[in-house]
């Protein structure tokens, strides 16, 4: 049984994850020199049957990806999700527009370093937006959602906020979707709730 | 003129050595994987600048950078990061050193590397 936001909570939720969006875009549209287009967010409150059930029914592409976990003044996880080929085309883009050779196309380390970049921004943000300090740990490659359900069903509570929003770079031929976990899920609405307070 | 890049990701030390060569060919670049690696290189000899990322293994560049401050009183720092958080921002600037976000700018770096400061 999940948690219900009132009217107000849920649209101070939506607005805080918001501020993350257009940071991480620009973080992308700055390393590879290409227009990034934003899907409309989505925010949901799950508990972890429906999270583990989600991730199931998100897994129709070979997905590959960078997770980070992230603590302080609330705590989760953060993930950056791009389709096999995307993360092909962006490293080859990260170097050459580098002036790197071509041998420095190494999709691990472009994968990691651009999901480091993208979620740190996104966290960043949103950490001085609610006035706390948030730490994060090593970024972590994934492949595919199992990775991601093996990790989760180790981790979460009963509730969590998973927000998320995908992005494209038609350009440069790059997909996928970021997403972010709060879990416990009362430390982050309490931060939420303080904002809330102060800009009454 | 002598510059040392610290982080753990060798794709971006690649990138910040390529900004730099390309405006001066003639600057000697190091780079050091780990803040371990930094503190040899930075006791063995001086440094003109210096760049300093935040969340690498085994230590946090935040947490080295005051030693890296005595190690090297004369160099210029920035530290880079994509964690841009006010509060790490003001704690680079506490000890001296420029806060520069990631992706990190070339015309920002070059500026760094001019000795302008931010």
């Amino acid at each position: 049984m999940t948690i219900k936001l009132s009217a107000e909570m849920f649209d101070a939720v939506t607005e805080v994850f918001n501020v993350c969006v257009g940071h991480a875009a620009r973080a992308l549209n700055e390393l590879v020199g290409a227009e990034v287009q934003i899907q409309i967010p989505h925010v949901d409150i799950l508990d972890t049957r429906e999270a583990m059930r989600l991730f199931s029914e998100e897994d129709e592409y070979n997905l590959l990806g960078v997770s980070m976990t992230f603590s302080g003044g609330f705590g989760g996880e953060a993930l950056l999700l791009l389709t096999a080929k995307s993360v092909q085309n962006l490293a080859t883009k990260i170097a050459t527009s580098h002036g790197l050779p071509p041998e420095e196309a190494n999709t691990f380390e472009a994968l990691i370093e651009v999901g480091n970049i993208m979620l740190t921004t996104g966290f960043s943000r949103i950490a001085d937006l609610l006035d706390v300090r948030l730490n994060a740990d090593l970024p972590n490659y994934i492949t595919g959602l199992e990775d991601v359900r093996s990790r989760f069903a180790q981790q979460l509570s009963d509730d969590i906020i998973w927000f998320r929003f995908g992005f494209s770079a038609d350009e440069v031929a790059v997909e996928g979707y970021i997403g972010f976990v709060t879990d416990p899920m009362h430390t982050f609405l309490h931060a939420v709730e303080k904002l809330l307070e102060s800009s009454s | 003129m002598r510059v040392l890049l610290i982080d753990d990701s060798r794709l971006q030390r690649a990138m910040l050595r390529q900004m730099v060569v390309n405006q001066y060919p003639d600057w000697e670049v190091a780079d050091a994987a780990s803040c371990n690696d930094a503190r040899e290189q930075a006791g063995a000899g001086a440094f003109d600048f210096i760049t300093l990322d935040i969340n690498m293994p085994e230590e946090n560049g935040l947490h080295f950078l005051p030693e890296l401050r005595g190690l090297c009183p004369d160099a210029r720092i920035a530290v880079i990061s994509a964690n841009v958080q006010s509060a790490n921002q003001a704690e680079a600037r506490e000890h001296g050193a420029q806060f520069i976000s990631k992706p990190v700018n070339e015309e920002e770096l070059l500026r760094f590397l001019a000795g302008e400061t931010a």
